[in-house]
């Protein structure tokens, strides 16, 4: 990251159309130029664009996010556009044009080389969360019966444009996948060997319509730094490189954080800009708690005449309902994360429940114990004391429970197991832990001193 | 799972002949993935009839109990091959997950020099770049032409961790440069390497957080990312595939801490005691329980108020969570907001300001929705607009706070994370029913 006073001196020279500014950006990280122009205002980032070469601003545009590219492009006059664009990686344009009004890509478009135009066109009509809207076609490949010297000199001459050029994808003349080579392999073997007897044939490659999470899942348990692309019938279409992976993964962190704190998830951008945006999002869980709690009340309702006649029970709703929901938060973290790491199998699945339940009854036991001595010693109350206790030792079993079984059992469901927010789980548990709360100490109340709820019973008859 | 099944029945009759072909179907990870279910005889069989660069390869990716096993059951001298021809970052980390015995044993297979080395990566504190790094990278002196380069780096492929980015340094090991091999293969055969390195060098001091190598790794989308002492002397190298796992472990790390678990090193399933999984829940829920015992004695306070309508107490639960929902949304956002480093800016004020705005929407439309509800269910205009107006008041509060708090801890040079969760929602707990009761005692005149 750039020192803060380095930014402000490179904001000023290309602020002022200094000289000194065309060298400087030419020797910045285009990452580091990224973050400059996100400090710049609208209008005056243009004036960046115009300093650097076009294969500069390709890659600096590469860098911003696709959703602030626009503005930036409508800074640019078309002519100046065009020329970014033809430097810019077939992926990165169809993220861009994919955010554009069609009218305005479909104008772009047609500027563009003829044989670029086909390409992209047939590009963007992949969906944007698959393997096919995600990859590049700027991949180098060979046929299996050339000699590693020809490959060798066929990365050098398609290497300038390649998006990676450390895997090397062997096809046959109809393009269909064979086998993959890395450029370590190809620089180590004998130079008249041939492809195919130093190849991989056993590849891992995936699916055009494979979804992006599972794209990168799958770069990142092979660690590979691409993998290919093909169709039905193992054609070979693009590769996904490591660092869309990386991105995406990050995304889908994003989102399953925010959905456990029962935010709703946007499509595209992480962060929402305006503050309606992203009340929206977070006012669905809301209002789904929100009626929740109001069953959490219709308990305490139902038990109102005990309430009345011993107050000193409302006391403890707090300590018991905001145990309950931390155990049950937990435990619920502790299963989605499981299962976005794939670290639950069917096999350990039943384990790992019995687990939580056995963690719960021992929280249950401590923090039951440690608050009846609370309890007694603030009210002096045998019997609200073990009411108090109890109820929490049983509700925080229950509470692991159910952080632990809703999500698995909405992915039985095929729904999202994030979308089993904490919100969510905790009014749930709110709802348990009261009712057990008002059963345990009605019931205990009444036995060990019967005439203390019949009086109020009486009194409300 | 039918192959399951079969490979285990050829291992069983030590039909090789039908397993090797099967078994050279399936990518290394797949393999290790197989192994990781089964038994430890059966691991160690089906590991015997592994080739050895394959073996080399599922070695790799097993958890470092199964390495141990496998190390110390194969014969003695293919077991040093195996050692010796892993990436020392990985031997370290098995090294770090064993107990001074088994530890002397594994390093017993090692020459004298690799195991200084090793003590040396040691050293470093697992979660930094130090702790990261591997040795096998490739350094070159800068007047190296590119044509002597190529033939080197061909010679020096095998051990190399990564070969994609060659490292320039000076006659005292300072990284000058680094050159990548497309640069490489791409530059005419003659030009020297400093004419063509870059000089802006993306590096890490290997005393640096792990999320710092991540973060430099995935900004720059780089490969490999190297690691630098206090003089920049190259130390080693982190690569794309450990920041990748860096990045899963932190996310996991946060999203614990967010939900009060304190984080130890493994998040293991299968190697933690049920003790351990709560022992390390209950810090949190303790500070909580203290917390709510509060939140309790304000109820005490009011307890006339209450005594009087005890209607009032059917809405604690909505109070209570509602708050405290919001207050996680905002602590949640914040987190995630440093974690990724889009976050706009580091304000304090600002932030806070902006998730005001945040809350007082929430906070108005849920008390509008509250009001609604609580005068339909109880036919008292007035108790409606008690449970309303501390809603709004609440929500605007829990936003804010829950912003304050995660930006707090991480100015103060803490995870923020921790500051999240549990803390934030017991705080807004104790304010929340004080402003509630407040409301009520004012409004309804008690």
């Amino acid at each position: 990251m750039l020192p803060k006073k380095d930014v402000v001196l490179i904001k000023h020279f290309v602020l002022n159309k200094s000289d000194e500014a065309h060298k400087i950006l030419a020797n910045l990280h285009p990452a580091d130029i990224a973050q400059i122009l996100s400090e710049i205002k609208n209008g005056n980032k243009k004036l960046f664009f115009q300093m650097m070469t076009s294969s500069k601003a390709a890659e600096v545009l590469e860098e911003i996010e696709p959703h602030d590219r626009i503005s930036i492009i409508d800074e640019l006059t078309e002519a100046e556009t065009i020329k970014i664009l033809e430097n810019m990686s077939v992926d990165e344009i169809i993220d861009l044009f994919q955010q554009m009004p069609s009218a305005q890509a479909e104008s772009l478009l047609r500027k563009l080389p003829e044989e670029d135009y086909e390409e992209l066109k047939s590009l963007l009509r992949m969906a944007e969360d698959t393997a096919g809207g995600l990859m590049t076609t700027d991949y180098v490949y060979i046929f299996s019966d050339a000699t590693v010297n020809e490959a060798i000199s066929d990365v050098r001459q398609f290497g300038h444009k390649a998006e990676t050029i450390y895997y090397i994808y062997v096809v046959d003349k109809n393009k269909h996948l064979e086998g993959v080579l890395s450029l370590r392999e190809l620089i180590t073997a004998p130079r008249d060997k041939k492809i195919h007897e130093i190849m991989h044939t056993n590849i891992v490659s995936v699916h055009v319509d494979q979804d992006q999470e599972e794209v990168a899942k799958i770069i990142s348990k092979y660690s590979l730094l691409a993998v290919p692309v093909v169709n039905d019938s193992n054609r070979l279409l693009g590769i996904v490189t490591v660092d869309d992976a990386m991105e995406i993964i990050e995304e889908e962190d994003t989102e399953d954080i925010h959905r456990m704190a029962g935010i709703t998830p946007e499509e595209d951008v992480a962060f929402s800009k305006t503050i309606w945006g992203s009340s929206k999002n977070r006012l669905l869980w809301l209002v789904i708690c929100l009626i929740g709690n109001m069953f959490s009340g219709k308990v305490i309702d139902g038990f109102s005449h005990v309430l009345e006649s011993m107050v000193a029970l409302a006391f403890f709703i707090p300590v018991l309902m905001a145990t309950g929901g931390n155990v049950g938060t937990q435990s619920l973290a502790l299963t989605v994360r499981s299962m976005a790491t794939e670290k639950l199998s069917r096999k350990n699945v039943l384990i790992f429940i019995l687990g939580e339940t056995l963690a719960g009854l021992q929280l249950g036991i401590i923090c039951g114990g440690i608050v009846s001595v609370l309890a007694y010693l603030w009210q002096s109350n045998i019997q609200l004391s073990m009411a108090v206790g109890l109820s929490m030792g049983i509700s925080l079993i229950l509470a692991s429970l159910i952080g632990v079984l809703v999500p698995l059992i909405f992915r039985i469901f095929d729904i999202d197991p994030a979308v089993a927010s904490g919100p969510f789980i905790t009014t749930l548990v709110d709802i348990s832990t009261l009712a057990i709360y008002f059963t345990v100490s009605t019931y205990l109340i009444d036995v060990i001193s019967p005439d203390l709820v019949s009086t109020a019973k009486g009194v409300l008859a | 799972m039918n192959e399951r099944e079969q490979i285990l029945g050829l291992l069983e009759d030590k039909n090789y002949e039908e397993l090797y072909p099967i078994l050279e179907q399936y990518h290394p990870v797949d393999i290790a993935q197989l192994m990781e279910e089964l038994s430890e005889n059966e691991s160690i069989n089906l590991f015997s009839a592994l080739e050895f660069d394959t073996a080399l390869q599922v070695l790799e990716e097993i958890d470092s109990r199964k390495k141990y096993l496998i190390l110390t059951s194969v014969e003695y001298n293919y077991a040093r091959k195996l050692i010796q021809e892993m990436s020392a970052d990985e031997v370290a980390d098995l090294l770090g997950d064993l107990k001074e015995e088994e530890k002397r044993q594994i390093l017993s297979l090692l020459e004298e020099t690799e195991q200084t080395d090793l003590i040396d990566l040691l050293s470093y504190e697992r979660n930094t770049a130090g702790g990261r790094m591997t040795t096998e990278y490739i350094a070159f002196p800068k007047e190296l032409k590119a044509k002597d380069a190529l033939n080197r780096l061909a010679e020096l492929a095998i051990d190399a961790e990564t070969i994609y980015y060659v490292y320039v340094v000076d006659s005292q090991g300072r990284l000058v440069g680094v050159v990548s091999l497309r640069d490489l293969i791409l530059a005419p055969e003659d030009t020297c390497i400093k004419d063509f390195m870059q000089t802006d060098v993306k590096k890490v001091n290997a005393l640096q957080e792990q999320e710092e190598v991540a973060k430099l790794i995935q900004k720059y989308g780089l490969l490999a990312l190297p690691v630098v002492d206090d003089d920049n002397v190259l130390l080693g190298i982190v690569t794309v595939d450990d920041a990748m796992i860096v990045v899963e472990e932190e996310t996991t790390e946060d999203i614990l801490k967010l939900a009060g678990s304190n984080v130890d090193e493994s998040i293991d399933l299968g190697q933690v005691s049920i003790w351990a999984r709560a022992k390390r829940r209950l810090p949190w829920i303790l500070i909580a329980i203290a917390g709510e015992i509060v939140s309790g004695r304000v109820i005490n306070d009011f307890s006339a108020a209450l005594q009087t309508i005890v209607t009032l107490s059917l809405f604690i639960p909505v109070i209570m969570d509602m708050g405290g929902n919001v207050g996680t949304q905002s602590a949640a956002i914040m987190v995630r907001g440093l974690a990724t480093g889009e976050l706009e800016s580091l304000s304090i004020a600002k932030n806070v300001l902006r998730e005001a705005a945040v809350g007082i929407i929430l906070g108005l439309l849920n008390g509008i929705l509250v009001a609604a509800i609580t005068y339909l269910w109880q036919g008292q205009v007035l108790l409606g607009l008690v449970v309303g107006i501390a809603m709004a008041f609440n929500l605007t509060l829990a936003a804010m706070l829950g912003t304050f708090f995660p930006l707090l801890w991480y100015k103060l040079g803490q995870d923020p994370a921790v500051a999240s969760g549990p803390l934030v929602t017991t705080f807004l707990d104790i304010l929340g029913l004080l402003v509630y009761f407040s409301t009520a005692t004012w409004i309804l005149g008690l």
